[in-house]
């Protein structure tokens, strides 16, 4: 998983600064909020409209220039925010709805459900994510939540493994065997003492999976598998900007590909500082 | 060492089912049928009957997945609908490119990890250290494709130094073909000029790949050559007297090698994922910018077939990899 290797690499560098690392992540993110957010704002031009000469450098009018139709980059970059956000959010999200709840029962059941479960997250966790996600949304078609979920399946692994392996640990703890002696039942057990304990481990996988998410997704436009065009979209602009580099018109591909950089950047030192902030001691483990 | 493999093999005939399966419920049980996704929304029903009777799309799904795998053990993969070869040639004839990529590519980002991650750990604290980690971070969050196209800009526009796309120049290609690898087939034929253009051709592209996984390597290099430094083994080399350079690079580093193995393996789906984007990057002739092609024209029976190509590389390349990691350390053996 890229956000991990990123988490990992992050967490060295800033070592015992957690805070100031997640402060960072934090600030990142909220600046590509505000974006998303007030995008009709901030956009000083529509962003699926020509808005003055195609392939214009970076100048006053237009900061990044535009492209071959005439649009504006930096509107179609402040656009893409709300796609990037919106899909990744989406993403994620099933994946979780899916995941934590397979991980929670089957954790928790154990045995040679646990053996099956396990062996198939484990197979799909091995395949080559992106390939799946190009093979699921190329049968789905373009869409919003089509992609979404083309992203969706790869990462509920993440989440199943984490939860289950928590659950698998948690479930032979004292309190939970005082909750079975008092004759609590079984979905009691996971709601109201198993869940809350695996908790803060998922809000982290959530963060991190929206880094990997948006990273994903710009795969997938790039390939020509995302939202259909002219939504802004980070993804597609980069693989239009290709089209015109013997050109050298660098400015298509060098702003979008900032963009993306910065944002996982973003969630995934988010991700390291929550990780801290709620795992002081098993953040190592994972 | 033989029952080992043996084991091994064995051991991943149900993670090839499982794949299998996954393919085939994402190619065929998904909503989104493979004839409409072929013909379009508004075919007439007529020739949407036919189509699924040519890809015995029209039989129970039961049956449907038992002639799946039992095509699949045969290698038959079916017809490619765009250019009506078997889909099983056209692969065979993709696949060196995209085995010489990712072999160029792991070269480049193990070379990277190995000295990176190395110096890093032996001058732990200090600035290359924290330039290391910085590297890994970003390089990490950057867009394999996006990476290519900057070095496209620079290297190719910018410096006009390399070629930025394709495998060869035109009538650059060896004339006899052993392996379908150019830059072995080139020296096999002594043709000293098309192994040149081709190492031209692979630089931009591996780099691209390579720089991209290699920040995993570096880290990996890294915390296993600090938790090596600081065992008894290394204690007692320095204490001989033994040279700084081989205490790190024979002691440390070939201690620290079986893990870096290991990660070797489990970063080559990743590897895979990103020589996708990268082939379509540079337009190299490999699979991944065959799936994407034929994702273009909608040809189902060519989709499958990568698909499921991809999911048995990974298969045979973690089996091959346990095997070298036995191979180097006996205690693995059972």
């Amino acid at each position: 998983m890229i956000s991990m290797e990123i988490r990992k690499g992050i967490k060295g560098l800033f070592k015992d600064s957690s805070g100031l690392m997640a402060f960072i992540g934090f600030m990142i993110l909220i600046f590509y909020i505000i974006m998303a957010v007030f995008a009709p704002f901030i956009s000083p031009y529509n962003p699926t409209q020509p808005s003055g000469p195609s392939l214009l450098p970076p100048t006053i009018s237009h900061i990044m220039g535009t492209d071959n139709l005439g649009y504006d980059i930096f509107s179609r970059l402040v656009w893409g925010t709300r796609m990037a956000f919106a899909i990744a959010l989406i993403a994620t999200a099933i994946a979780a709805v899916v995941g934590i709840p397979v991980g929670l029962l089957v954790g928790y059941v154990g045995g040679k459900t646990d053996r099956v479960v396990t062996m198939i997250m484990d197979s799909v966790y091995a395949f080559p994510g992106l390939i799946l996600a190009i093979a699921i949304a190329a049968m789905l078609g373009p869409g919003l939540l089509n992609i979404a979920f083309s992203i969706a399946v790869v990462y509920i692994p993440t989440y199943y493994r984490v939860i289950r392996s928590q659950v698998s640990t948690v479930k032979s703890e004292l309190y939970v065997d005082g909750a079975r002696a008092i004759g609590a039942k079984s979905s009691t057990i996971i709601g109201s003492y198993v869940f809350p304990n695996v908790l803060p481990s998922t809000i982290v996988i959530f963060s991190m999976n929206l880094a990997d998410s948006i990273m994903t997704e710009a795969g997938l436009s790039f390939l020509g598998l995302g939202i259909a065009p002219p939504t802004p979209d980070w993804g597609y602009d980069l693989a239009k900007g290709q089209q015109f580099i013997l050109n050298n018109d660098w400015w298509m591909v060098l702003f979008p590909g900032i963009a993306i950089i910065t944002i996982v950047l973003g969630f995934s030192m988010f991700a390291e500082g929550l990780d801290e902030y709620f795992n002081p001691n098993i953040g190592e483990k994972r | 060492m033989k029952t080992y493999i043996l084991t091994r093999v064995i051991l991943s005939i149900p993670m090839i089912f499982i794949l299998l399966t996954i393919v085939f419920v994402v190619l065929r049980i998904l909503p989104g049928n493979p004839v409409t996704a072929m013909l379009g929304p508004k075919a007439p029903p007529e020739v949407v009957k036919s189509m699924e009777a040519q890809l015995g799309l029209d039989k129970p799904i039961i049956i449907q997945f038992g002639d799946y795998i039992a095509n699949i053990l045969r290698g038959n993969f079916g017809d490619s609908t765009v250019t009506t070869l078997p889909v099983i040639q056209e692969l065979e004839e993709r696949f060196p490119a995209t085995l010489e990529l990712t072999i160029f590519a792991m070269i480049i980002a193990v070379t990277i990890g190995i000295f990176f991650g190395s110096t890093a750990a032996y001058r732990y604290g200090r600035p290359v250290d924290a330039i290391a980690r910085i590297y890994s971070i970003f390089v990490y969050s950057m867009p394999v494709f996006w990476l290519g196209i900057m070095l496209q800009l620079i290297f190719g526009v910018w410096l006009k130094a390399l070629p930025v796309s394709g495998r060869a120049s035109p009538f650059m290609t060896p004339d006899n073909m052993y392996t379908g690898l150019y830059t072995i087939d080139a020296i096999l034929n002594g043709q000293w000029n098309v192994l040149y253009d081709s190492l031209l051709h692979l630089v931009l592209p591996s780099v691209t790949l390579g720089v991209v996984i290699s920040s995993v390597f570096v880290r990996m290099v890294r915390s296993n050559v600090l938790l090596s430094l600081s065992s008894q083994y290394v204690i007692s080399a320095r204490s001989r007297g033994i040279k700084e350079s081989k205490v790190l690079y024979a002691h440390a580093l070939k201690n620290a090698m079986i893990p870096i193995l290991t990660i070797m393996g489990l970063q080559f789906a990743l590897l895979l994922g990103g020589a996708v984007l990268t082939e379509t990057t540079f337009s190299w002739p490999g699979i991944g910018s065959y799936l994407v092609e034929r994702i273009r024209y909608r040809d189902f029976p060519a989709i499958q077939g990568a698909v499921v190509f991809f999911a048995l590389f990974v298969v045979v390349v973690s089996i091959l990899i346990d095997i070298i990691n036995a191979w180097m350390d006996p205690r693995v053996r059972y």
